[in-house]
């Protein structure tokens, strides 16, 4: 049974070979979603076996596959996108093949019955983004003053060899100010981080260095090893809707 | 008799009429309401050309009756190739009879070009029973072919215990590709029997110009008997090669 809608097709109950043959034609063009009974085969990098259950399959047109249970955010398989994806009918079995080519991985889906399948082209629009790391040192840039009167932004994304500082400053006093931004809780990891950008910047700079944990929140073990390194904290939460940013995507 | 069709991805119909007028000078595209097909020799004869596409593979497929598509693919490629990635690809067919070529993407372009009215001649399939059925990746064999070019001016195609080698060798030198599962060129091999056979490689290097238009293909052939090499296409449409085999002494 199938009921062909404006441009996308749900067949109920298809066959393997039916299925089969709307995969291969379809893979590059629309996004394929299949309840289905399968069981999962991986090899690459590691190896693994999913047993025989009922699961949601969805293909991309770029080459993403991922596999769903009943639970978790994360599928339980999936290849990235640029996978070169095959699907065809063994003996009762429906075989859909995912190959990633650098580095060699593969998924095997062995399927003896699928439910659904649907077929939908999806659209590709501009994401938007509010309340991000980018956002909140964006409005730092424009306000200086969020942190502490007196402060002059230098550079953006300044590189060491520990990695990216966020927002390089300079105070009225002269020192040179490491801002590292988080756009939700700070945690002991944050801090570390910022230690290895202020300890950089004093083996290059001189001592004449501050380092300062910018986040909406920290949690306690973050604030004390803070303080035991003597570095400090700003409390700044990303703006909300305002400053927008924006981020198309391909 | 009226046609028009509307293709999403004009960049598929430049690599499609890109690989086809490397083979074929002249041929007709017949349009029917199920779809579009062309089925064509190259002019000596060695090669054929079969592609199919159903009307589902296009955007929007308007065809009231049987419509012959004469066209010189040299000229055809040449607009075709003006076709740029983001374009829509529309094809009609005018009361003058002259086809209409459009491109829709920032400027709306329209070429026209004269219809040839060439001879009717329906070719039949190919009769072929082959005894190997492989699907590979159409890259590494587009890559084996180019390996293969270096030394010779045709390949041998031979199986191995569930794998498929091409070789290549003259007084220049020898090259051997070997397709295996484990390797990860080779998805998927079916021998009815050990087979090996030589082909051209100037028409396999023309045919493999298809790769960009599938990630897979299909290489069927049979001992001393014609090669099949097919490339599935989006939305449900096939190309597929036939090759004579090249006699060896």
């Amino acid at each position: 049974m199938s009921t062909a809608g404006e441009d996308y097709v749900l067949l109920e109950e298809p066959s393997l070979t039916q299925v089969a043959n709307f995969i291969n034609a379809f893979k590059k063009t629309r996004v394929l979603v299949l309840y289905l009974n399968c069981e999962v085969l991986y090899k690459g990098r590691a190896s693994s076996k999913l047993s025989p259950g009922d699961r949601l399959l969805i293909t991309k047109p770029d080459g993403s596959l991922l596999i769903h249970e009943k639970t978790k955010r994360e599928p339980v398989n999936w290849q990235p996108p640029g996978c070169i994806l095959h699907a065809q009918v063994k003996g009762n079995m429906l075989v859909i093949r995912s190959i990633r080519l650098r580095p060699r991985e593969e998924i095997l889906v062995l399927s003896p019955h699928v439910h659904v399948l649907l077929a939908a082209p999806c659209t590709q629009g501009e994401f938007r983004l509010w309340g991000s790391e980018g956002e909140m040192i964006e409005l730092v840039m424009k306000n200086p003053s969020l942190i502490e009167p007196g402060l002059k932004p230098l550079k953006r994304e300044h590189l060491t060899p520990h990695g990216k500082i966020d927002l390089l400053c300079e105070d009225s006093k002269g020192n040179i100010v490491v801002l590292e931004f988080k756009r939700s809780t700070a945690q002991l990891s944050g801090v570390s981080q910022l230690k290895r950008y202020v300890d950089y910047m004093k083996k290059v700079y001189g001592d004449k260095c501050r380092g300062i944990l910018v986040a909406p929140n920290i949690t306690s073990s973050a604030k004390s090893l803070l303080a035991e390194y003597g570095l400090e904290y700003r409390r700044l939460s990303p703006p909300s809707r305002t400053g927008i940013l924006k981020r198309t995507t391909p | 008799m009226t046609l028009k069709l509307i293709f999403s991805e004009a960049k598929q119909w430049k690599y499609l009429v890109d690989t086809l007028s490397r083979l074929i000078d002249e041929a007709s595209f017949i349009a029917t309401p199920e779809g579009l097909r062309l089925r064509a020799l190259d002019p000596s004869r060695i090669a054929m050309v079969d592609f199919v596409m159903p009307s589902e593979a296009f955007e929007e497929y308007l065809c009231d009756g049987e419509v012959r598509i004469g066209v010189n693919f040299d000229e055809f490629k040449k607009i075709m190739k003006r076709g740029s990635a983001k374009d829509k690809l529309e094809l009609e067919v005018s009361e003058e009879r002259r086809l209409k070529v459009r491109f829709r993407g920032r400027a709306v372009r329209t070429f026209s070009l004269p219809i040839l009215e060439l001879g009717a001649e329906e070719l039949p399939t190919p009769r072929i029973s082959f005894t190997v059925e492989a699907k590979l990746l159409s890259d590494a064999v587009k890559d084996a072919i180019k390996d293969a070019e270096i030394v010779s001016d045709y390949v041998k195609f031979e199986t191995g215990e569930e794998c498929l080698l091409m070789k290549a060798s003259s007084d220049r030198g020898s090259v051997e590709v070997e397709f295996t599962r484990d390797s990860g060129s080779l998805i998927e091999i079916d021998i009815k029997e050990p087979s090996y056979a030589a082909y051209s490689l100037d028409y396999l290097s023309d045919m493999m110009k298809a790769y960009q238009l599938s990630d897979i293909l299909t290489i069927e052939y049979a001992t001393n008997k014609p090669l099949a090499l097919t490339f599935d296409l989006p939305g449900g449409g096939r190309l597929t090669f036939y090759l004579a085999p090249r006699m060896e002494a």
